[in-house]
């Protein structure tokens, strides 16, 4: 009985040391997100832009958007991509061997036509079967390859694609019409930026119409909202944070522009990795800073997509687990940048960080179990176990809160107070569970990771269809 | 005892969630009412415009804010020539709008950037734009460097051109997009100083890249004497402002052994617009750099015919070995 007592008050220490060190982590990236959201907000100039676009050093902008069984959106997402406000754009769709009608749908809708095309990069990648070009929409280049996964077309794309910059999106994804304008603008401002990313959003619950989403609203489901919650905690936090202090390495395999040129000398997307986005980012800094060359990578709030959510737990549940395991796998290969001094700001405090979002399940987990066997067994204070569990549950609602008040003001959404009472009431449910839960499947992750499994895992969607509003 | 303080903690901290989320929504409802009303302005502004009609302010819940007033003209404005500028410019001294261009003056930043968006929207010229592209705010700055662009440079090219070097980025990138947009002439003195006496090498790169884009004939002069520099990217630069005058040094050039020379060389041969240049760039197509040979498919499909059957030839020959593997 001592010697349980005497482990139960060491991970006890443990447990406590964590938190307080994950939560002033999270305190500084607060300040540091505030201090960034209010620097954005004093240089926004609205309708300056155009004066930018209109120069000739505009840079084009090829949309990669890698495609493996997507009939449901992927005419929906193309027309939105044709849609956008860039001037200079490129659109290269990659049907990754789909086995559904997605080929197909792009041949009828956009009148597509076998053609001829050259891949000056180095990059390699499964077989190409046909190149297509559209008679009625000449921007619009398609690559039909067996399938590879999602990198492999990515690269395929990067081979074939004629912009400066590559935008890489899911075909799932709708960008804001405005979204590369705003995202090409740090090209502008820096050129020798490698990667900028934008804010990404669930989808599901918006209202579509020609693809563009006309309404903004939470989805209607509970897993929705509470998704809806951690990706602006997400990305009006940690990102919009890390920014401020040159430490972003992450930008969404959802919407991310980048320099194709860094891209492809750093060898194209990793294949052999599900966290790819984060991989790629990491490893293009790496190579800057070994070759003394500029490192920047940019996150701006305002460029904005939209893609869907899972809302089923079984597809959620397969989502977190490839995440983690992807998180896991990347800092795993990256190890030798840890606590380097070489890497900066990256190898010194934001490897170190995100160590500690890889093994929180653990020990969220094990606090969880000794919290219950110290209570069962009376060695632990139920004031004590309860003050634990309410702080920490505390801070995760007052960061919900805070990126809750960020997005607002970001994005003049969240208008009316029924939306703001169920976005609030899913912030205090979301503790209770829900949480509990991503624990399991991160922890989930990270054994799938140790048994070396590479798989996707099988995504279900909707398709956009069920957010199309009467098209006029 | 504890078990109280931790309840009040967590419900002061509810308490401040959910206050800090009804303020931002609160923010959010003034600015959608205060759009809501622009828009509405606007809308009514835009027909009379168009129809010659006069133009009566919103009145009642449609009143709009001094502040509001300048946002809405700036945003109406901002594309418009002619005929049309005219008569909005009409409609803004009708309502005295353009007092609101005094506040170029003002102690806040923003209300500064107001009143230039609405003098470059209107395009009214004022004593006081000089100073403000030295504005502390780069805001300011580049609405100041857009507003110049509208009304033309011709006694701020100079200061312009020295915003280059500015220290923020967006300046830099307006500077740049207003003096590629200006007519060669007035522009290509101050180019030339910076080419003669570059302050640094960014300016000297932008002023090449500017060159090459402006095809004036006295700043491929002054490019020509970088062409033989010692950094690749100068020399590079240099060689896209001098293409257009002799091919035969280009087809030197695409030699080179420094693959960001034999890349802009080969762009420099699509600027050039010289068919006869389609066989040196198309042996490209196999140089040992992928930029070289991503640049040279470019410049194929600038050259119209003879350059469309060299990639024609070589994309089918790739796409068979990449068939075969």
């Amino acid at each position: 009985m001592t010697d349980l007592a005497a482990w139960l008050a060491a991970f006890e220490t443990v447990s406590i040391a964590f938190f307080l060190v994950v939560g002033a982590f999270q305190l500084v990236l607060m300040i540091t997100a505030g201090l960034e959201l209010r620097h954005l907000r004093r240089h926004l100039v609205p309708g300056l832009d155009r004066w930018v676009l209109r120069s000739p050093t505009t840079p084009t902008i090829s949309c990669l958007v890698p495609a493996y069984n997507e009939a449901a959106s992927i005419t929906e997402t193309v027309w939105a991509m044709l849609a956008l406000d860039y001037p200079r754009l490129q659109i290269v769709v990659i049907n990754d061997g789909s086995s559904d009608d997605t080929m197909q749908l792009l041949i009828e809708s956009f009148d597509l036509r076998p053609t001829l095309g050259i891949d000056p990069t180095p990059l390699t990648y499964k077989p190409v079967v046909e190149l297509y070009r559209s008679e009625t929409t000449p921007r619009l280049l398609v690559i039909d390859k067996t399938n590879g996964g999602k990198s492999d077309a990515l690269n395929a794309g990067l081979g074939y694609a004629e912009g400066r910059l590559v935008c890489a999106v899911d075909a799932d994804t709708i960008l804001e019409p405005d979204a590369l304008s705003k995202l090409s603008s740090a090209f502008h401002d820096n050129p020798n930026i490698l990667a900028a990313g934008g804010s990404v959003r669930p989808i599901n619950g918006c209202a579509v119409s020609q693809g563009r989403v006309i309404d903004r609203k939470l989805p209607t489901s509970f897993l929705g909202t509470v998704q809806a919650i951690e990706y602006s905690r997400a990305f009006l936090f940690g990102r919009l944070g890390w920014n401020r202090v040159g430490g972003n390495i992450l930008i969404s395999g959802a919407f991310g522009l980048f320099s194709r040129r860094a891209v492809v000398d750093a060898g194209g997307y990793m294949t052999s990795t599900v966290g790819e986005d984060l991989e790629l980012i990491l490893r293009l800094r790496r190579r800057a800073m070994d070759m003394n060359q500029s490192d920047h990578v940019w996150f701006g709030p305002e460029p904005m997509a939209w893609t869907e959510v899972p809302e089923s737990v079984r597809t959620l549940a397969r989502q977190r687990n490839r995440w983690h395991r992807g998180l896991v796998d990347v800092l795993w290969c990256h190890r030798g940048m840890f606590g380097r001094p070489r890497y900066g700001i990256v190898g010194t405090v934001v490897l170190p960080f995100y160590l500690l979002e890889a093994i929180a399940p653990i020990v969220e987990l094990l606090g969880m179990v000794v919290g219950i066997v110290g209570l069962a067994t009376g060695l632990m204070k139920p004031s004590l176990f309860s003050s634990f569990i309410l702080a920490a549950y505390g801070f995760g609602f007052l960061l919900s809160s805070i990126s809750g008040a960020y997005e607002s003001r970001l994005d003049m959404g969240q208008t009316s107070e029924t939306r703001l009472a169920r976005r609030v009431l899913i912030q205090i449910l979301e503790q209770f569970g829900y949480r509990q839960l991503t624990v399991v499947w991160r922890l989930w992750g990270i054994v799938s990771w140790l048994r070396g499994s590479k798989e996707w895992g099988e995504q279900t969607r909707k398709g956009l269809q069920a957010n199309l509003v009467a098209k006029t | 005892m504890s078990n109280v303080v931790v309840l009040g903690v967590i419900a002061l901290v509810l308490a401040f969630g959910v206050a800090i989320q009804i303020g931002a929504q609160q923010a959010v409802y003034r600015r959608t009412e205060s759009l809501a009303r622009i828009e509405a302005n606007s809308q009514s502004l835009v027909r009379a415009m168009m129809s010659g009609q006069p133009w009566q302010l919103g009145q009642g819940e449609n009143e709009l804010t001094s502040a509001e007033r300048s946002e809405l003209f700036a945003e109406v404005g901002a594309g418009l020539v002619g005929t049309e500028l005219e008569r909005l410019r009409t409609m803004a001294e009708t309502y005295d709008l353009t007092t609101l261009i005094d506040a170029l003056d003002a102690k806040r930043w923003w209300h500064r950037l107001q009143a230039v968006s609405l003098a470059a929207a209107l395009a009214i010229d004022d004593r006081r734009r000089p100073q403000l592209l030295d504005d502390v705010h780069p805001s300011v700055r580049a609405a100041a460097v857009a507003w110049s662009g509208r009304v033309g440079l011709a006694t701020t090219a100079g200061r312009i051109t020295d915003l280059l070097d500015d220290p923020d980025g967006t300046v830099r990138a307006k500077a740049f997009a207003v003096l590629s947009e200006a007519p060669p002439d007035t522009v290509s003195e101050d180019l030339i100083r910076i080419l003669v006496t570059p302050r640094n090498r960014q300016m000297l790169l932008a002023a090449l890249h500017l060159a090459a884009s402006n095809q004036h004939p006295a700043l491929a002069k002054q490019a020509r004497m970088w062409s033989t520099d010692d950094d690749p990217e100068i020399r590079a630069a240099a060689i896209e402002a001098i293409a257009t005058e002799g091919s035969q040094e280009l087809v030197g050039l695409l030699a080179d052994g420094d693959h960001t020379v034999r890349r802009a060389a080969v762009r420099g041969a699509g600027l050039s617009r010289k068919s006869e240049l389609s066989g040196p760039v198309g042996c490209c197509l196999y140089d040992p750099c992928w930029e070289v040979r991503n640049a040279a498919v470019a410049t194929l499909k600038q050259m119209a015919a003879p350059g469309a059957l060299v990639l024609r030839v070589f994309s089918r020959a790739q796409m068979m070995d990449r068939s075969a593997d």
